[in-house]
């Protein structure tokens, strides 16, 4: 693409619709990351769990 | 040897002699500067390759194209290189301290933001693909500008791993401005924690899972990187994690570098779109930066046992260069301040994110009507 064929693509639109996408993106890795802290706190507490009863 | 000549002169351009010095340059910046060698340096000689007159490297019987079909253009050899990278990760980490991964979630930010910038002057496969630079990762960059069909994916690899070796430039000043010399001063003791065995297993199994099910875009992306971990997790695969963390990794690198290459042909690569890309993936690792930093300062308003914010740039997945750029930082602040396990504990995290980041970039796309199988 040269300068002029950038200039002709230049599109407020395209912006404006993909700027949802900057908050529905952070939302979503956001609560995946959460799931997954989630999941590790409860493998973590399982383990020590299964530890316990295996120390008793 | 007069028709040799002639063919020469038609077929010669002055565009050529530019791609053999950037093919050059790339070549000196990986010995000389030791800036991401494994890549760089490959890259830097297929460049040469490609921009000689009637190259036979490529084409429809080229040796490059045809490395180029068999391994990129289906995305293969990114997600084997990832088997090899996943092997090499020690995620203990971040197992004993899950809540560090939430900085490797805001320090993608830069992504979404570039992806938003972009679309500005670029259609929305082209703007996704160089948003995805931010990922600070070359498999997933490759496999999402590929996944979309970019027009501009030598420019993108390029940018990626450039910006990758150059995190200890982009990052400190970045890190200066938004922190306050006290907040660089919090100290972090580390308390290291025994994680089991089968935490180290399951967490794998199970992350590919809840990704997979979130963003079944990004099931190869990270279901390859996290068999390369299951491999060195199980315990009774030592030669097989062995050989992908270093065989096969290497491998697959030779082939990955040399045949991007192929993406810096003259008249695809030397355009003011590529200066805009460049520009543009700087904002992206600018942006990543600042997102973890102030995410970390936007939660100490609320903690009473504040969290050095610098960390929160480390979720930029350059593994393992921004967990030592940030951990350095706090040591010329407070020589007693040892943040290595918390900036590598986040630095991990960031690869998951990146991963995870890449996957629903596809997934938007498809949303767009955007995702070309």
């Amino acid at each position: 693409m040269n300068f002029n064929e950038i200039i002709d693509n230049f599109s407020f639109d395209r912006f404006l619709f993909s700027l949802s996408y900057v908050w529905e993106g952070m939302l979503c890795i956001f609560l995946v990351i959460g799931v997954i802290i989630l999941s590790i706190y409860l493998m973590n507490s399982a383990s020590k769990r299964s530890k316990k009863i295996k120390k008793d | 040897m007069s028709e040799i000549f002639t063919s020469l002169v038609e077929n010669f351009d002055w565009r050529f002699v530019v791609m053999w010095c950037i093919g050059g340059l790339l070549i000196y910046l990986a010995i000389k500067k030791d800036m991401e060698p494994t890549l760089l340096l490959p890259l830097g000689f297929g460049t040469i390759m490609v921009n000689l007159p009637l190259s036979g490297a490529i084409g429809p019987e080229g040796p490059l194209t045809t490395l180029f079909d068999a391994g990129i253009a289906n995305e293969l050899f990114p997600l084997i290189l990832f088997i090899g990278i996943g092997a090499m990760i020690d995620f203990g980490p971040v197992l004993a301290n899950p809540k560090l991964m939430i900085f490797g979630a805001a320090a993608q930010f830069g992504i979404f933001l570039t992806f938003c910038l972009a679309s500005l002057f670029f259609d929305l496969n082209d703007a996704a693909s160089i948003g995805i630079i931010g990922a600070a990762d070359g498999p997933t960059a490759i496999v999402v500008a590929e996944r979309l069909n970019s027009n501009f994916k030598g420019a993108i690899t390029v940018a990626a791993y450039s910006y990758m070796a150059l995190v200890p430039i982009i990052q400190p000043p970045i890190i200066k401005l938004l922190t306050t010399k006290k907040e660089r001063l919090i100290r972090m003791p580390y308390e290291g924690k025994e994680i089991s065995k089968s935490t180290r297993i399951l967490f794998p199994i199970i992350i590919t899972i809840i990704a997979g099910l979130v963003a079944p875009s990004a099931v190869a992306l990270v279901g390859f990187l996290m068999f390369g971990n299951l491999i060195r997790e199980c315990g009774v695969l030592d030669s097989l994690s062995e050989t992908a963390q270093k065989v096969l990794a290497n491998l697959v690198t030779i082939f990955l570098g040399i045949t991007i290459s192929t993406k810096m042909y003259a008249y695809d690569f030397l355009n003011v779109a590529t200066l805009l890309i460049l520009a543009l993936g700087l904002f992206a690792f600018i942006f990543d930066t600042a997102g973890g930093v102030l995410f970390a300062k936007f939660l100490n308003l609320f903690l009473k046992k504040k969290i050095n914010p610098m960390i929160g740039a480390a979720g930029i997945s350059a593994f393992p260069m921004s967990g030592r750029v940030v951990h350095k930082m706090g040591l010329k602040e407070d020589p007693q301040n040892f943040l290595l396990m918390h900036s590598i504990g986040v630095n991990v995290s960031g690869q998951i994110a990146s991963v995870i980041a890449g996957g629903l970039i596809l997934s938007f796309a498809a949303g767009f009507g955007g995702f070309i199988g």
